[in-house]
Protein backbone atom coordinates (compact mmCIF):
# COMPACT_ATOMS: atom_id res chain seq x y z
CA UNK A 1 0.00 0.00 0.00
CA UNK A 2 1.50 3.36 -0.94
CA UNK A 3 1.72 6.12 1.71
CA UNK A 4 -1.06 8.23 0.14
CA UNK A 5 -3.53 5.30 0.18
CA UNK A 6 -2.51 4.44 3.74
CA UNK A 7 -3.18 8.04 4.79
CA UNK A 8 -6.60 7.99 3.13
CA UNK A 9 -7.41 4.63 4.67
CA UNK A 10 -6.41 5.86 8.14
CA UNK A 11 -8.45 9.02 7.69
CA UNK A 12 -11.57 7.01 6.80
CA UNK A 13 -10.96 4.85 9.86
CA UNK A 14 -10.66 7.96 12.01
CA UNK A 15 -13.89 9.40 10.59
CA UNK A 16 -15.72 6.11 11.30
CA UNK A 17 -14.48 6.06 14.93
CA UNK A 18 -15.48 9.70 15.38
CA UNK A 19 -18.92 9.21 13.79
CA UNK A 20 -19.63 6.18 16.01
CA UNK A 21 -18.47 8.20 19.05
CA UNK A 22 -20.72 11.12 18.15
CA UNK A 23 -23.56 8.68 17.42
CA UNK A 24 -23.09 7.14 20.87
CA UNK A 25 -23.28 10.59 22.42
CA UNK A 26 -26.55 11.26 20.56
CA UNK A 27 -27.89 7.82 21.47
CA UNK A 28 -27.60 8.48 25.19
CA UNK A 29 -28.81 12.06 24.86
CA UNK A 30 -31.93 11.18 22.88
CA UNK B 1 -25.42 36.54 -3.71
CA UNK B 2 -22.19 38.26 -2.78
CA UNK B 3 -19.15 36.98 -4.61
CA UNK B 4 -15.52 37.33 -3.67
CA UNK B 5 -13.55 39.54 -6.03
CA UNK B 6 -11.04 37.62 -8.06
CA UNK B 7 -10.69 35.21 -10.92
CA UNK B 8 -8.49 32.55 -12.41
CA UNK B 9 -5.42 34.78 -12.38
CA UNK B 10 -6.11 36.62 -9.14
CA UNK B 11 -3.97 36.10 -6.09
CA UNK B 12 -5.64 34.20 -3.31
CA UNK B 13 -5.28 34.55 0.44
CA UNK B 14 -2.73 31.78 0.26
CA UNK B 15 -0.13 34.40 -0.75
CA UNK B 16 0.40 34.98 2.97
CA UNK B 17 1.92 31.55 2.95
CA UNK B 18 3.75 31.89 -0.30
CA UNK B 19 7.00 30.27 0.70
CA UNK B 20 8.27 30.53 -2.88
CA UNK B 21 7.82 27.11 -4.37
CA UNK B 22 5.98 25.45 -1.48
CA UNK B 23 3.42 22.78 -2.31
CA UNK B 24 -0.22 23.58 -1.53
CA UNK B 25 -1.57 22.52 1.84
CA UNK B 26 -2.55 18.88 2.01
CA UNK B 27 -4.84 17.89 4.84
CA UNK B 28 -7.09 20.93 4.83
CA UNK B 29 -10.24 18.92 4.13
CA UNK B 30 -9.35 16.30 6.72
CA UNK B 31 -8.76 18.98 9.37
CA UNK B 32 -12.14 20.53 8.59
CA UNK B 33 -13.87 17.16 8.94
CA UNK B 34 -12.38 16.70 12.43
CA UNK B 35 -13.40 20.24 13.40
CA UNK B 36 -16.92 19.67 12.01
CA UNK B 37 -17.40 16.69 14.36
CA UNK B 38 -17.43 19.17 17.25
CA UNK B 39 -20.78 20.62 16.10
CA UNK B 40 -23.00 17.51 16.53
CA UNK B 41 -21.15 16.79 19.80
CA UNK B 42 -22.01 20.24 21.08
CA UNK B 43 -25.69 19.67 20.12
CA UNK B 44 -25.62 16.28 21.86
CA UNK B 45 -24.36 18.12 24.96
CA UNK B 46 -27.31 20.52 24.78
CA UNK B 47 -29.71 17.55 24.52
CA UNK B 48 -28.05 15.96 27.56
CA UNK B 49 -28.56 19.20 29.46
CA UNK B 50 -32.26 19.39 28.56
CA UNK B 51 -32.70 15.83 29.80
CA UNK B 52 -31.05 16.87 33.08
CA UNK B 53 -27.69 15.08 32.74
CA UNK B 54 -25.28 17.91 33.50
CA UNK B 55 -22.15 15.74 33.87
CA UNK B 56 -22.58 14.12 30.41
CA UNK B 57 -23.28 17.55 28.89
CA UNK B 58 -20.03 18.92 30.34
CA UNK B 59 -18.06 15.87 29.12
CA UNK B 60 -19.49 16.21 25.59
CA UNK B 61 -18.80 19.93 25.43
CA UNK B 62 -15.27 19.24 26.67
CA UNK B 63 -14.83 16.62 23.93
CA UNK B 64 -16.23 19.05 21.33
CA UNK B 65 -13.73 21.71 22.47
CA UNK B 66 -11.00 19.07 22.37
CA UNK B 67 -11.77 18.17 18.75
CA UNK B 68 -11.84 21.84 17.74
CA UNK B 69 -8.53 22.47 19.52
CA UNK B 70 -6.99 19.35 17.93
CA UNK B 71 -8.08 20.48 14.44
CA UNK B 72 -6.53 23.92 15.05
CA UNK B 73 -3.29 22.38 16.35
CA UNK B 74 -3.00 20.04 13.35
CA UNK B 75 -3.68 22.95 10.98
CA UNK B 76 -0.94 25.01 12.63
CA UNK B 77 1.36 21.97 12.44
CA UNK B 78 0.68 21.70 8.70
CA UNK B 79 1.60 25.38 8.24
CA UNK B 80 4.83 24.92 10.20
CA UNK B 81 5.67 21.83 8.15
CA UNK B 82 5.01 23.71 4.93
CA UNK B 83 7.40 26.48 5.97
CA UNK B 84 9.96 23.85 6.99
CA UNK B 85 9.72 22.05 3.65
CA UNK B 86 10.09 25.27 1.64
CA UNK B 87 13.42 26.10 3.26
CA UNK B 88 16.75 24.59 2.50
CA UNK B 89 18.10 25.22 5.96
CA UNK B 90 15.60 24.82 8.77
CA UNK B 91 15.19 23.73 12.35
CA UNK B 92 12.22 21.53 13.22
CA UNK B 93 9.18 23.29 14.76
CA UNK B 94 9.76 23.85 18.48
CA UNK B 95 6.47 22.18 19.42
CA UNK B 96 5.18 19.03 17.62
CA UNK B 97 1.67 20.35 16.99
CA UNK B 98 0.43 17.53 14.73
CA UNK B 99 1.43 14.82 17.20
CA UNK B 100 -0.09 16.73 20.11
CA UNK B 101 -3.28 17.35 18.07
CA UNK B 102 -3.60 13.60 17.37
CA UNK B 103 -3.21 12.85 21.09
CA UNK B 104 -5.93 15.42 21.88
CA UNK B 105 -8.23 13.63 19.38
CA UNK B 106 -7.59 10.40 21.35
CA UNK B 107 -8.45 12.12 24.65
CA UNK B 108 -11.67 13.54 23.13
CA UNK B 109 -12.76 10.09 21.87
CA UNK B 110 -11.98 8.64 25.31
CA UNK B 111 -14.10 11.36 26.96
CA UNK B 112 -17.07 10.69 24.64
CA UNK B 113 -17.06 6.93 25.25
CA UNK B 114 -16.33 7.35 28.95
CA UNK B 115 -19.28 9.72 29.33
CA UNK B 116 -21.74 7.69 27.27
CA UNK B 117 -20.68 4.19 26.35
CA UNK B 118 -20.74 1.09 28.50
CA UNK B 119 -17.97 -0.76 26.72
CA UNK B 120 -15.70 -0.93 29.74
CA UNK B 121 -12.68 1.17 30.71
CA UNK B 122 -10.12 -0.93 28.78
CA UNK B 123 -12.16 -0.69 25.56
CA UNK B 124 -12.45 3.08 25.99
CA UNK B 125 -8.66 3.31 26.24
CA UNK B 126 -8.24 1.02 23.22
CA UNK B 127 -10.61 3.17 21.13
CA UNK B 128 -8.81 6.33 22.22
CA UNK B 129 -5.45 4.75 21.31
CA UNK B 130 -6.82 3.59 17.96
CA UNK B 131 -8.08 7.08 17.09
CA UNK B 132 -4.72 8.61 18.07
CA UNK B 133 -2.87 6.13 15.83
CA UNK B 134 -5.30 6.70 12.94
CA UNK B 135 -4.90 10.48 13.33
CA UNK B 136 -1.10 10.15 13.42
CA UNK B 137 -1.10 8.06 10.25
CA UNK B 138 -3.55 10.27 8.37
CA UNK B 139 -2.00 13.63 9.33
CA UNK B 140 1.60 12.47 9.58
CA UNK B 141 4.28 13.41 12.09
CA UNK B 142 5.87 16.82 12.51
CA UNK B 143 9.39 17.31 11.13
CA UNK B 144 11.73 16.22 13.93
CA UNK B 145 15.21 16.75 12.57
CA UNK B 146 16.76 19.93 11.32
CA UNK B 147 17.74 19.91 7.68
CA UNK B 148 20.59 21.52 5.80
CA UNK B 149 22.49 22.06 9.06
CA UNK B 150 24.88 19.17 8.63
CA UNK B 151 28.28 19.41 6.95
CA UNK B 152 31.47 21.28 7.69
CA UNK B 153 29.94 24.71 8.12
CA UNK B 154 27.08 23.58 10.38
CA UNK B 155 27.66 26.48 12.78
CA UNK B 156 27.34 28.98 9.93
CA UNK B 157 24.23 27.22 8.65
CA UNK B 158 22.61 27.35 12.05
CA UNK B 159 23.27 31.09 12.21
CA UNK B 160 21.64 31.45 8.79
CA UNK B 161 18.59 29.45 9.90
CA UNK B 162 18.14 31.69 12.96
CA UNK B 163 18.61 34.91 10.95
CA UNK B 164 16.20 33.84 8.19
CA UNK B 165 13.59 32.74 10.72
CA UNK B 166 13.72 36.17 12.37
CA UNK B 167 13.60 37.92 8.98
CA UNK B 168 10.65 35.75 7.94
CA UNK B 169 8.61 37.03 10.90
CA UNK B 170 9.19 40.58 9.61
CA UNK B 171 7.96 39.53 6.15
CA UNK B 172 4.79 37.97 7.60
CA UNK B 173 4.18 41.14 9.66
CA UNK B 174 4.69 43.30 6.55
CA UNK B 175 2.16 41.16 4.63
CA UNK B 176 -0.33 41.38 7.50
CA UNK B 177 0.01 45.19 7.63
CA UNK B 178 -0.23 45.24 3.79
CA UNK B 179 -3.64 43.59 3.98
CA UNK B 180 -4.87 46.39 6.24
CA UNK B 181 -4.07 49.11 3.67
CA UNK B 182 -7.40 48.43 1.98
CA UNK B 183 -6.13 48.96 -1.57
CA UNK B 184 -5.79 45.87 -3.70
CA UNK B 185 -3.06 47.30 -5.95
CA UNK B 186 -0.89 48.35 -3.03
CA UNK B 187 -1.44 45.03 -1.27
CA UNK B 188 -0.30 43.27 -4.43
CA UNK B 189 2.79 45.49 -4.57
CA UNK B 190 3.62 44.58 -0.98
CA UNK B 191 3.24 40.88 -1.82
CA UNK B 192 5.55 41.28 -4.81
CA UNK B 193 8.15 42.96 -2.64
CA UNK B 194 7.84 40.10 -0.11
CA UNK B 195 8.40 37.62 -2.89
CA UNK B 196 11.68 39.25 -3.93
CA UNK B 197 12.76 39.33 -0.26
CA UNK B 198 12.04 35.61 0.11
CA UNK B 199 13.96 34.85 -3.08
CA UNK B 200 16.96 36.54 -1.46
CA UNK B 201 16.49 34.36 1.64
CA UNK B 202 16.81 31.24 -0.53
CA UNK B 203 20.02 32.63 -2.07
CA UNK B 204 21.54 33.15 1.39
CA UNK B 205 20.49 29.64 2.42
CA UNK B 206 22.27 28.30 -0.65
CA UNK B 207 25.53 29.84 0.47
CA UNK B 208 25.72 30.66 4.22
CA UNK B 209 28.85 32.78 3.66
CA UNK B 210 26.51 35.44 2.25
CA UNK B 211 24.96 36.01 5.66
CA UNK B 212 27.42 38.52 7.13
CA UNK B 213 27.25 40.80 4.10
CA UNK B 214 23.43 40.66 4.04
CA UNK B 215 22.63 41.08 7.73
CA UNK B 216 21.62 44.71 7.24
CA UNK B 217 19.02 43.60 4.71
CA UNK B 218 17.63 40.88 6.94
CA UNK B 219 17.22 43.06 10.00
CA UNK B 220 17.44 46.84 9.63
CA UNK B 221 15.76 47.24 6.23
CA UNK B 222 13.04 44.67 6.84
CA UNK B 223 12.27 46.07 10.29
CA UNK B 224 12.08 49.55 8.78
CA UNK B 225 9.82 48.28 5.98
CA UNK B 226 7.54 46.65 8.55
CA UNK B 227 7.24 49.81 10.64
CA UNK B 228 6.67 51.96 7.55
CA UNK B 229 3.98 49.58 6.24
CA UNK B 230 2.20 49.53 9.60
CA UNK B 231 2.19 53.32 9.87
CA UNK B 232 1.15 53.76 6.24
CA UNK B 233 -1.69 51.20 6.57
CA UNK B 234 -2.98 53.03 9.63
CA UNK B 235 -2.77 56.45 7.95
CA UNK B 236 -3.99 55.49 4.49
CA UNK B 237 -7.00 53.48 5.66
CA UNK B 238 -8.21 56.63 7.46
CA UNK B 239 -7.13 59.54 5.25
CA UNK B 240 -6.46 58.12 1.74
CA UNK B 241 -3.57 60.61 1.57
CA UNK B 242 -2.24 60.69 -2.00
CA UNK B 243 1.21 62.10 -1.11
CA UNK B 244 1.75 59.39 1.49
CA UNK B 245 0.71 56.79 -1.06
CA UNK B 246 3.21 58.08 -3.63
CA UNK B 247 5.99 58.09 -1.03
CA UNK B 248 5.11 54.60 0.15
CA UNK B 249 5.02 53.32 -3.44
CA UNK B 250 8.48 54.80 -4.01
CA UNK B 251 9.71 53.06 -0.85
CA UNK B 252 8.30 49.71 -2.06
CA UNK B 253 9.98 50.21 -5.41
CA UNK B 254 13.32 50.98 -3.71
CA UNK B 255 13.03 47.98 -1.43
CA UNK B 256 12.15 45.62 -4.24
CA UNK B 257 15.02 46.88 -6.39
CA UNK B 258 17.59 46.83 -3.60
CA UNK B 259 16.66 43.31 -2.50
CA UNK B 260 16.83 41.92 -6.03
CA UNK B 261 20.11 43.81 -6.67
CA UNK B 262 21.53 42.40 -3.45
CA UNK B 263 20.55 38.92 -4.61
CA UNK B 264 22.29 39.48 -7.95
CA UNK B 265 25.42 40.68 -6.16
CA UNK B 266 25.39 37.55 -3.97
CA UNK B 267 25.04 35.32 -7.02
CA UNK B 268 27.83 37.22 -8.73
CA UNK B 269 30.07 36.79 -5.65
CA UNK B 270 29.36 33.05 -5.72
CA UNK B 271 30.28 33.03 -9.40
CA UNK B 272 33.51 34.91 -8.69
CA UNK B 273 34.37 32.41 -5.95
CA UNK B 274 33.81 29.59 -8.41
CA UNK B 275 35.94 31.30 -11.06
CA UNK B 276 38.79 31.79 -8.58
CA UNK B 277 38.61 28.15 -7.47
CA UNK B 278 38.64 26.91 -11.07
CA UNK B 279 41.53 29.23 -11.95
CA UNK B 280 43.63 28.13 -8.95
CA UNK B 281 42.97 24.46 -9.67
CA UNK B 282 43.83 24.82 -13.35
CA UNK B 283 47.06 26.66 -12.53
CA UNK B 284 48.05 23.90 -10.10
CA UNK B 285 47.19 21.22 -12.64
CA UNK B 286 49.21 23.03 -15.29
CA UNK B 287 52.15 23.37 -12.87
CA UNK B 288 52.14 19.67 -12.00
CA UNK B 289 51.95 18.56 -15.63
CA UNK B 290 54.96 20.78 -16.42
CA UNK B 291 57.05 19.02 -13.75
CA UNK B 292 58.96 16.02 -14.97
Amino acid sequence: MNPASLKRFAFFGLVIVLVIAVGTAFGTAG
Amino acid sequence: MAQRYGGKFSKSNESMRDWSGAKPRRSRFAVRVVAAMAIPLFIAGVLELTSGDVISAIIEWGAALGLGFAAWLIDEGEKAQEAFEARQIAKPPSFPRKIFGSVVIGFSVFAIYFGNGDLGFINHILLAGLSTILALVSFGLDPMRSKGLEGEDSFERERVAIAIEKAETYVVEILEAGKRIGDRNLTDRVERMAKSVRTMFRTIEDDPRDLSSSRKYLSVYLKGARDATRKFAELYSRTKDKDARAEYEALLEDLETSFSQRREILLLENRTDLDVEIEVLRERLAASTLKP
